[in-house]
């Protein structure tokens, strides 16, 4: 991909590096394994989520109904939606559009601001209904046993460090428009986007894995 | 050659200043860095265990109150674990050794190294403050639900320990992209030496465990401050959830310590018996072979926890898998030193401390590993015994040859070498003194974190606590070796020890800011001392 | 206190202070015994086997001039290797077999085995004997049991982990909060035989000692009539002096004024005592019960919420001798 870019100019090249291949390839290969760590970073909220999934499964399938499939659909679509964008971007990049660069990074911020504005409403509407965590929990109506609030644990440990990457996300991609527009990436050079990229895709990922296990348990 | 690289600053010198070192990118500055916080934070952590062997003096209160009592064993053990052991051979000589055995100008990412640097610098205030918070007694395990019940910085500390653990994933990171791309030409993977092996494979733990760890931890303040239900039964949680949450790091996590030890003695080894190292691919895949097998074990600290006999079976089996590439590790070692020609300069002699003291606390392992007899020894002073015998006996003297041996390139200075002798006599002899009567009495059934004990016991403790003194004492006069040797030292000339890799015969002592004048070009393995002769 | 000065005090049995191990003192210990000396024999073996050859090549084949060469330069040999990982393989499968039938036998409870409950809980035992119907409990409780008879302990905690460890008989099993875990033993030497939490719970983790007393058959049928008849008829204000050291309120409730891990009890009844946030409360006989059956209620300010709750193991009248005992103390 950036073969015999040796000799051209635009590649700031640190100088332990021999070449911007070498760069580039370890660049993405210290990405992959930070996107590793995140992974087990939720594997463990997995692991804790099917071991309470297995010793009480009613308790899911009663709290699961009090989460809105609709506005975590919408939110599916957009997280998708704002992936392509990326995608995008990337491409613009290396056919040198800059402007288009840019264009479709903000897309992607509106929908990455989007998710977050939809996840408000979802969790604002808990609040008001009681439906939270431990000693907090005071809704009267919900129909589970009194443990229902173990599944509302859950559900806001693990939206919410997502939430938490989600913000993160966001400044790493107004950090990536605050560099394309100032004209830095091209045809050569545009690591930071991809590494930026790449962590947006696995904020999205994540959420694929969320949606379906905390809204759509049947 | 060799008279160029006089000509050329070195790192040490090459730049000026307070900030020249506070803002460094060099791998060899934030390595020399590491390697005094560290230092710092093992004499705390020492001092806590020098009040720790005081207090157990007598049986009743000595010194400090059960509460201080308790207190004190868990900052000594955070301290230690998390400030001390975790970080320290890889951040410190792992930064300093890594690219320059593997031929390259830094590691990959210098800007993350610093970064890393500072993250531990962070965590280690966070932990201290916790001591104003009031200190956290909970034992460095952390065990549900006494932590989310008892009072004191226990927030505090355990947010310390998770910043800590960022520190450790980016060293990891760090250190896997640079063994992957910046090996000097001809460098293939079974020419890097050892050393690099060992940290490739820490670094592998590093970046799988320490997540889990983190979430962990987050839960665990979660639940201290939320009552989210996960862990507190009172909640309808799970408290034994925890520990195999804490295990499936903590446990990978003694091999985090371990591994770069052992990477140490393999260059100590073959380069005082100037021999080629027995076994070199044995070694290299063993330390692979532990650190995925490091994962499968954790359940072999709850053998009584109340788990399944099936799942207590199958941890104690995978427990003993484990010992078969660290056994591989020290018959290899031993076949090196036959026929070669053995120096028992002091750098070897840690090795040999290494060698005797490892192997004591390798096979009390075994120990525990047997189900029915873990269920007598668990949680007394034979697992104490056993974890000092690995760390202290292990990691920390395999450190300490580390440091001795890499001390001239360091430096540029020679240490003197009778006073050299004369701190591994006073470690080993401390060491044993403090720690194999603490097998006699876990054996016997005096139980860990006990601040009153039965009066039978009076006599270990007080043989522990004078072997304690002279432990103590033996590191000090360790560091004191170091210290005077930067005023009075003889100059080091580039390869002491005539050792065979990168770090040695291509640069100067101490290196230059960018470690070579040309690209080290590898042509041959690490080990082959018959051909270095004509390149120095 | 004083108990627990004497407990500590006491000897823990040992065949002698050389010895690895307490006397063994339990069906199980002979075979867990047997294993612990076939380990440390071998290990001394293993041990020796990979020391004195390092020290013999550093004696043989220590460098006599500077910059002499290695005798030779051999590094590997596949024989030698070969042994060296398949032998231990062997070794370390006979110690995991010996190990999990041990195992299993420890868990493995016999059909005759009788039944005493056992509650952990900081910092004391309490154990309730279900067939006898009596209980004893505090630091340096003496729990008695029958020589030679099969006796399982069903045991749960009521706040934190502990954990029951005999070293006599060989045995230690985790007390959780809110599940049962078992463990059973049958002894085989009369004598008193101490009993550690081994789980780390709290400031008097290693105060919370209790003793098992083995007694023969008949004696112990004494021993159990007479605690049948011991409670009963003592004065109110006794019995709740009593009660005080055997449910360990002692090790958090002082009686002369000084605060340990909660207020002292001197002098609180009839006084108004604050409560965290803004509220005090007169403390009366219907605030004395509630703190001792929902300690978390209403919560001493200055004090951390720690208080285990005693449902159940005060019956009415235990918990009016308490009430009694309090208010004497003027
Ligand atoms: C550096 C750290 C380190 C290392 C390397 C090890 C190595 C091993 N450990 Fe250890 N361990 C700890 C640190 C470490 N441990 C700590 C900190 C704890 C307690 C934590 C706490 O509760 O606070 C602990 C606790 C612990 C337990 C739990 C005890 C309990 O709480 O009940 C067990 C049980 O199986 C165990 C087993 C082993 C085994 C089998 C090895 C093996 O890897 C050892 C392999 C080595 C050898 C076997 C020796 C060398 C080989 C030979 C001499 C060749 C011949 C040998 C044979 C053929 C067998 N360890
Ligand atoms: C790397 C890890 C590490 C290291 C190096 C050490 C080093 C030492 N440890 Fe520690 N230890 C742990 C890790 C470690 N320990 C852990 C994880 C626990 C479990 C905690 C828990 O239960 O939660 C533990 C628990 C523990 C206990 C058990 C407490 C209990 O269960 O009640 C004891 C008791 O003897 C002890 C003693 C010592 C001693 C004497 C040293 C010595 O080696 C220290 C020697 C160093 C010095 C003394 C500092 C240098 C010298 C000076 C500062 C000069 C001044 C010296 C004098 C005045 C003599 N340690
Ligand atoms: C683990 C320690 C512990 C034990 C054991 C314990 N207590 Fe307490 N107790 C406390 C603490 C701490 C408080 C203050 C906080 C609170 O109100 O819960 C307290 C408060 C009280 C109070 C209210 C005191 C006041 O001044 O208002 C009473 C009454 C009491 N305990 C009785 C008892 C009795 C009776 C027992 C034994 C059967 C007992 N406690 C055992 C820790 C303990
Ligand atoms: Cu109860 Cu320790
Ligand atoms: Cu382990």
């Amino acid at each position: 991909m950036v073969a015999n870019q040796i000799t051209k100019p635009n590649f700031p090249l640190a100088d332990h590096f021999d070449s911007p291949e070498q760069q580039v390839d370890a660049g993405k290969l210290g990405m992959w394994l930070f996107l590793a760590t995140e992974i087990l970073l939720f594997g463990g909220l997995f692991v804790a989520y099917a071991i309470f999934h297995n010793l009480h499964p009613e308790l899911f399938k009663a709290g699961h109904r009090y989460l809105d499939v609709k506005l975590g659909a919408i939110n599916t679509v957009v997280l998708l939606f704002s992936s392509l964008t990326v995608v995008l971007a990337i491409h613009a990049a290396q056919k040198n559009k800059t402007s288009m660069v840019a264009l479709n990074l903000v897309i992607t911020l509106v929908c990455a601001v989007t998710f977050l504005v939809v996840k408000y409403f979802e969790y604002t509407h808990k609040f008001h209904a009681g439906l939270l965590p431990g000693y907090f929990f005071t809704n009267g109506e919900i129909p589970a046993p009194d443990q229902a609030h173990i599944f509302f644990g859950i559900y806001f440990l693990m939206t919410g460090l997502h939430g938490i990457h989600v913000v993160i996300g966001i400044i790493v991609l107004l950090w990536l428009l605050v560099r394309s527009l100032k004209g830095e990436f091209n045809e050569q050079y545009y690591l930071p986007l991809e590494l930026g990229g790449l962590y947006w895709h696995l904020v999205d990922v994540i959420w694929i894995f969320l949606f379906p296990l905390l809204y759509l348990i049947r | 050659m060799v008279a160029n690289h006089l000509e050329e600053e070195s790192y040490l010198t090459s730049k000026k200043g307070i900030s020249s070192w506070l803002f460094t990118l060099d791998h060899k500055r934030i390595g020399l860095m590491y390697l005094v916080s560290v230092m710092f934070f093992f004499f705390m952590g020492g001092l806590f265990a020098i009040l720790l062997r005081m207090e157990l003096w007598s049986a009743g209160e000595t010194i400090v109150k059960a509460k201080q009592y308790n207190q004190l064993f868990t900052l000594h053990g955070a301290i230690m674990v998390f400030l001390v052991i975790i970080p320290g051979i890889p951040a410190s000589l792992g930064n300093f050794v890594l690219p320059l055995q593997l031929g390259a100008k830094d590691v990959a990412f210098p800007r993350i190294n610093l970064m890393s640097y500072y993250i531990y610098v962070v965590g280690a205030l966070i932990a201290l403050s916790s001591l104003f918070v009031g200190a956290i007694d909970t034992g460095w395990t952390f065990y549900t639900p006494y932590s989310i019940t008892t009072d004191g910085g226990v927030v505090v500390m355990v947010f310390a320990a998770f910043v800590l653990g960022f520190s450790s994933i980016f060293t990891g990171v760090n250190f896997i992209a640079t063994v992957h791309k910046l090996r000097a030409p001809g460098m293939t993977w079974f020419r890097m030496p050892l050393f690099i092996w060992g940290i490739y494979a820490t670094a592998i733990i590093q970046i799988m465990a320490t997540p889990v760890l983190a979430i962990t931890l987050v839960l665990l303040i979660i639940e201290r401050v939320f009552h989210v239900g996960i862990f507190d039964p009172q909640l309808g949680g799970d408290p034994v959830l925890f520990q195999h949450f804490f295990w499936f790091y903590s446990h990978p996590a003694v091999y985090i310590m371990i591994l770069p030890g052992m990477a140490v003695i393999s260059e100590l080894i073959t380069t005082f018996s100037q021999k080629r190292i027995f076994g070199y691919k044995a070694i290299a895949y063993s330390s692979i072979a532990i650190a995925v097998i490091s994962f499968l074990v954790w359940g072999h600290h709850m053998f009584v926890s109340g788990q399944s006999e099936l799942v207590g079976m199958i941890f104690s089996a995978l427990t003993f898998l484990v010992a078969i590439p660290s056994g591989v590790k020290m018959f290899n070692w031993a076949a090196t030193m036959y026929q070669g020609s053995i120096s028992l300069a002091t750098p070897m002699l840690w090795a040999m401390g290494f060698f005797l003291l490892f192997a004591i606390g390798g096979l009390t392992g075994c120990f525990l590993g047997t189900l029915s007899i873990d269920v007598h020894l668990h949680d007394t002073y034979f697992v104490v015994a056993h974890f000092h015998y690995v760390m202290v006996g292990g990691t920390f003297m395999a450190f300490m040859g580390g440091i001795f041996y890499w001390w001239p390139k360091m430096t540029g200075k020679m240490y003197n070498e009778t006073m050299g002798v004369w701190s591994v006599i006073l470690v080993v002899l401390g060491f044993n003194l403090t720690f194999f009567v603490q097998f006699l009495m876990g054996a016997q059934g005096m139980p860990r974190r006990y601040y009153h004990y039965l009066d039978q016991f009076q006599i270990y403790h007080q043989i522990s606590t004078v072997g304690s003194f002279l432990l103590g004492f033996g590191f000090l006069f360790s560091v004191i070796t170091l210290l005077v040797s930067l005023k009075h030292g003889k100059k080091a000339p580039p390869n002491p020890w005539h050792a065979a890799t990168f770090e040695w015969t291509e640069t100067a002592s101490p290196p230059i800011e960018h470690n070579f004048h040309h690209q080290p070009i590898c042509t041959r393995g690490p080990y082959e001392y018959d051909q270095i002769a004509k390149s120095v | 206190m004083d108990s627990v000065k004497e407990l500590l005090s006491m000897r823990l049995p040992v065949a002698s202070t050389m010895s690895w191990l307490p006397e063994a003192a339990s069906t199980a210990a002979s075979s867990v015994d047997w294993l612990f000396y076939f380990l440390i024999w071998s290990c001394v073996g293993l041990f020796l086997l990979v020391v004195v050859p390092v020290i013999w090549f550093s004696i043989r084949y220590r460098r006599k001039i500077e910059g002499q060469k290695a005798l030779s330069q051999v590094d590997h040999n596949v024989k030698i290797e070969a042994a060296w990982t398949l032998l231990p393989c062997i070794y370390l499968a006979f110690l995991f077999y010996w190990g999990f039938i041990g195992f299993v036998d420890l868990y493995t409870i016999p059909f005759n085995a009788k039944t005493l409950r056992v509650i952990g809980q900081k910092w004391n035992w309490t154990v309730q004997y279900p067939d006898d119907d009596i209980s004893v409990s505090g630091q340096g409780a003496v729990i008695g049991v029958p020589l030679g008879q099969p006796v399982q302990l069903i045991m749960s905690s009521q706040d934190v982990i502990h954990s029951f460890f005999v070293p006599n008989f060989r045995i230690k099993q985790d007390v959780l909060p809110g599940r049962y875990s078992s463990i059973w033993f049958q002894a085989t030497k009369i004598g008193e035989f101490p009993v550690f939490c081994t789980e780390y719970c709290g400031d008097e983790h290693s105060k919370m000692l209790a003793i098992i007393k083995v007694m023969p058959q008949d004696e112990y049928q004494e021993w159990l009539t007479k605690k049948k008849g011991e409670d009963v008829g003592l004065p109110p204000l006794e019995l709740g002096q009593k009660l005080y050291t055997q449910k360990a309120c002692n090790a958090c409730h002082t009686l002369d004024g000084t605060p340990k891990i909660g207020p002292s009890f001197k002098g609180i009844y009839g006084h108004m005592t604050q409560l965290e946030g803004m509220a005090a409360v007169k403390v009366d006989d219907g605030y004395i019960r509630e703190s001792i059956l929902e300690p978390q209620a209403k919560i001493v300010k200055g004090y951390p919420p720690v208080m285990p709750t005693f449902k159940g193991q005060l019956s009415e009248s235990d918990i009016n001798a308490l009430i009694e005992f309090i208010k004497s103390l003027k």
